[in-house]
């Protein structure tokens, strides 16, 4: 029996439970909005989902054009895009790779059944993200009450690979520069001096005026001295550039913001969420939408999504419908907003378009190779620093001879351009492996996911097909396996991980389908497209404060007083705020019952 | 928090407990909450949206547990309940309706979907709820109610319900036999109890009854202050220590805003 729904008018309907579009969700039902939120895929989270393991090869299959040709008549708008949006899509399990077809084999692969059964232990993140402890993200949890929803974790370290095997912990503090045993005095000195000078209002000073573009690798070297390798670990592993060509001002920029963020709530810059991180904060604010009367309709196809044409203006019952599959009403909204993979072609003409193909043509056409893989033993590396030493050990040596270091839970390794040795164009790019553990809430005890992810620069529609990001990435992986750990007794060849899978993800349309909006006309004020990928510099670092950011530019376009957009309005005129003060209703009673 | 509690020993442990409501809608859910939490009933409800997270402190011999209660908000209705809603769960309330048969169908689909997507080890109960529909009325004045200071709560609702089905007696109002529903219960494994929101029958004891069937030392060993986080796969915890508290209130803001 189909279900009914009570309501069929609403203020806005949401299209997409990305981490950005949910944000906006929860903060247009806060400020009194009756708001429809709709996903086709059956998961929360969208391009930022958190999955479990069985979802994520359901996820790859979809994504996969091995379906026959004539399926693909079949296939939804949104999923259409998916496919264009993700490509070179591959997974295999390694481990059990004698129990099971050739991957290459047209049927999709299945899960091995000890995989099936965990399947749920799983929480595998499409956008692995660290959540920089200041900044718009985490302002937006705590102002909205979502924090409590979720866990975060501190990300324990971050190393950078120095070649041949060699990985090192970067200095996370002053405190650890101090600390270090291999750097000079002299080298310690420099990089002092560059650290107050990168922490403090450095916009006006004449060691930037004039280098603001040139490439920070330089800048550091020329203008401050610096080491090759002190240079490359910070431009890679502190400020999170991604090629050697990353502009100094504003990598200088994410530097400060991530060395002030250091210290918040420990001994690093960056939180990680707790079962996949974004995929995990977006079902938290849509809960905050749903409790806030919100109505979330998630794995129906739509069957149509219109807007209505009359003459006078908005017509009584919203200027858009919309008919999903299995649901009989039509269901109407004044204000439509939306990815881009939703949106029919007709209506993104005009609409309020905020993705980077817009705002810098030339920006756009980003590329992330991305990797993931489920291995059964920690990456231990030789030079690690025991978690939490101890500040007043003036003389560890003794202590980290004697015990083994524990196993860091949640770190992140980089591996700077051309660190492997290879020097091909596409290879220009910093490759980071971020290490999650049973204490980010993502697999089960004794096994790590690594994410792996490269920025590929303008990748030209020609170099696609020859671009395999398995190929490109496998060898960070299998680098990262088979570093020397400290108990030497496990020199045996690492074992192959459980489960890997390698993709392209493209970071704005295709040119194919990309329609130019038409500046000066504006047919469909009430369409608000959110683009959930910027052009970013740092996939890793940036993502989860950009939906913070795009989602209260796009409520504040749609809740401002005056010009596009006005069907919701703010009447007041007064400066609304993102977030309105948390209210006791969510509290409840605190007394002690006894009995 | 449960690190507050550390030091003080097992004298007064103080456990935070996440339990989830789930049940087909109107069927009581949020009553049954508001009963236990506030000890107050209203006779014409609205579906529920706005207060879905209540918490309520209540005595277990030497400890206090400290339940947050999710309720679903609605995210039920087109099977689009996120997955975070059950995770770190340790105890869920199943609702049905005595008076609607197809409500206990919805309730046993609910307690598959929690075996499935939920922590293993969460404990299950079932209510009956809405059973002074079906009570004659001299016995649905139970001693909970007598025993607080609002006796309105019981007598301000004589509700038209209750008058119409005296002329059939009331028990012709049941759909669901209790014994058919116990049966259920034992053999899924899960508490259950009859209830009535509006009399407070059953209300606490279900919460009494989850309380003692919750391994409590097993939350206390497994989370190092980690807010009673257990992990999908149960056996969580050892790696928990680097869990950190985005308010940044600490130890203190436990018990001033339920984070
Ligand atoms: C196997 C295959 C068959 C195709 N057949 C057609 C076709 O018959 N007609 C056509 O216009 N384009 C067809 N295309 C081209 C291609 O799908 C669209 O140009 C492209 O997807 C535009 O996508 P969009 O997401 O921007 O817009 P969409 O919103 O996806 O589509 C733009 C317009 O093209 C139509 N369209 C898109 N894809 C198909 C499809 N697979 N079959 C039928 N109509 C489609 C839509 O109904 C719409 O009117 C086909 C592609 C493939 C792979
Ligand atoms: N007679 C009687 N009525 C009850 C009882 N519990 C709830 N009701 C009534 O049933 C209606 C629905 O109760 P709610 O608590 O809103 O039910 P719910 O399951 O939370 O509903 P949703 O939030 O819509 O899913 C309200 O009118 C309540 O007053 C009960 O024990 N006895
Ligand atoms: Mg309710």
């Amino acid at each position: 029996m189909p279900d009914h729904l009570d309501e069929v008018h609403y203020d806005a309907v949401v299209v997409g439970t990305d981490l950005a579009s949910s944000i906006l969700a929860a903060a247009l039902s806060k400020a009194g909005k009756k708001v429809l939120h709709l996903d086709e895929n059956e998961y929360y989270g969208g391009d930022s989902a958190s999955l479990a393991l069985e979802e994520v090869v359901r996820w790859a299959n979809d994504r996969q054009n091995t379906a026959s040709t004539s399926g693909a008549r079949d296939l939804s708008r949104y999923l259409r895009r998916q496919r264009r949006k993700f490509t070179s899509v591959s997974y295999a399990f390694p481990r059990y790779s004698h129990s099971l077809d050739s991957p290459g084999s047209s049927s999709p692969l299945v899960l091995p059944s000890e995989l099936q059964r965990a399947s749920r232990q799983y929480s595998i993140s499409l956008s692995p993200t660290l959540l920089p402890s200041t900044g718009p993200l985490i302002d937006t949890l705590i102002k909205s009450g979502v924090s409590r929803y979720g866990g975060f974790r501190l990300l324990e370290g971050v190393s950078v690979y120095t070649g041949d095997g060699v990985i090192k912990r970067v200095p996370s503090s002053k405190e650890d520069v101090f600390k270090d045993k291999e750097m000079s005095l002299l080298d310690k000195r420099k990089l002092m001096k560059f650290l107050m000078f990168a922490t403090g209002d450095f916009e006006s000073k004449p060691e930037v005026q004039g280098n603001e573009d040139t490439p920070l690798l330089s800048f550091l070297q020329n203008t401050f001295s610096l080491s090759s390798d002190v240079s490359f670990a910070i431009a890679f592993a502190i400020a999170h550039c991604t090629s050697p060509q990353d502009a100094t001002l504003p990598a200088l920029q994410r530097m400060r913001h991530y060395l002030r963020s250091s210290g918040r709530y420990g001994n690093s810059p960056f939180l990680i969420g707790h079962y996949g991180g974004p995929g995990e904060i977006a079902q938290g604010f849509c809960r905050v939408t749903a409790v806030r009367g919100g109505t979330y309709i998630l794995g129906r196809r739509f069957r149509s999504l219109k807007r209505n044409t009359t003459s006078e203006g908005a017509p009584a019952h919203g200027a858009f419908s919309i008919e999903l599959e299995d649901i009989p009403d039509t269901l109407h909204a004044d204000v439509l907003i939306t990815t881009r993979d939703y949106l029919p072609p007709d209506m993104l003409d005009g609409a309020d378009d905020n993705s980077p193909s817009n705002r810098s043509p030339a920006a756009g056409k980003k590329l992330l190779a991305r990797g993931i893989a489920v291995i059964d033993h920690p990456i231990q590396y030789a030079a690690v620093i025991p978690p939490t030493p101890d500040a007043d050990q003036s003389s560890p040596s003794s202590e980290e001879s004697t015990k083994t270091p524990q196993p860091l839970d949640t770190t992140l390794v980089v591996f700077p351009p051309g660190c492997l040795g290879d020097t091909r164009p596409l290879f220009e790019s910093s490759v980071t492996a971020l290490i999650t553990g049973e204490g980010a809430f993502s697999c089960p005890r004794g096994q790590y996911v690594v994410y792996l992810c490269a920025t590929i620069p303008s990748a030209s529609e020609e170099t696609l097909p020859t671009l395999n990001p398995e190929s490109l990435l496998k060898p960070y992986l299998d680098t990262l396996v088979a570093l020397p750990r400290p108990d030497s007794s496990s020199s045996s060849a690492p074992s192959p991980p459980l489960f890997q899978m390698f993709y392209l993800q493209r970071l704005d349309e295709p040119a194919a389908t990309t329609l130019t909006p038409t500046e000066s006309s504006n047919p469909h004020p009430s369409i608000h497209v959110i683009s959930p990928d910027p052009s970013f510099t740092s996939p890793l670092t940036e993502t989860s404060d950009w939906a913070a950011t795009e989602a209260e530019r796009v409520f504040r376009n749609i809740m401002r007083p005056e010009g596009a957009g006005t069907e919701l309005a703010n009447e007041e005129d007064e400066p609304l705020d993102f977030w309105p003060p948390l209210e006791e209703e969510e509290g409840g009673s605190e007394d002690v019952e006894e009995w | 928090m449960a690190d507050a509690n550390d030091a003080s020993g097992s004298a007064d442990k103080h456990v935070q407990v996440k339990l989830v409501l789930l049940g087909e809608a109107a069927v009581g859910k949020s009553s049954v909450v508001m009963r236990f939490v506030n000890n107050e009933f209203q006779a014409n409800k609205e579906p529920t949206i706005g207060a879905a997270f209540l918490t309520q402190k209540c005595r277990l011999e030497d400890r206090v547990l400290r339940y947050e209660i999710w309720d679903t908000a609605g995210q039920e209705r087109f099977h689009s309940l996120a997955p975070m809603y059950y995770r770190n769960a340790q105890a869920a309330v199943v609702v049905y309706d005595v008076t609607k048969a197809a409500s206990l169908e919805k309730a046993k689909s609910w307690v598959k979907e929690l075996q499935r997507q939920a922590n293993p080890n969460i404990v299950i109960a079932l209510a009956g709820n809405k059973v002074d529909l079906v009570t004659p009325a001299p016995a649905a004045e139970t001693s909970f109610a007598e025993s607080e200071d609002e006796p309105d709560d019981a007598t301000a609702t004589p509700g038209e319900i209750s008058a119409s089905a005296g002329s059939h007696g009331p028990e012709s109002l049941r759909q669901v036999p209790k014994d058919e529903a116990q049966a259920y219960a034992t053999e899924a494994g899960l508490l259950f109890f009859e209830t009535s929101a509006k009399t407070g029958e059953g209300v606490v004891e279900i919460f009494t009854e989850i309380a003692k069937k919750i391994p409590i030392e097993y939350i206390l060993s497994s989370t190092r202050g980690a807010a009673g986080r257990n992990g999908a796969g149960g056996a969580r915890g050892t790696a928990a220590g680097g869990d950190v508290n985005l308010d940044g209130a600490g130890k203190k803001a436990g018990d001033a805003c339920n984070c």
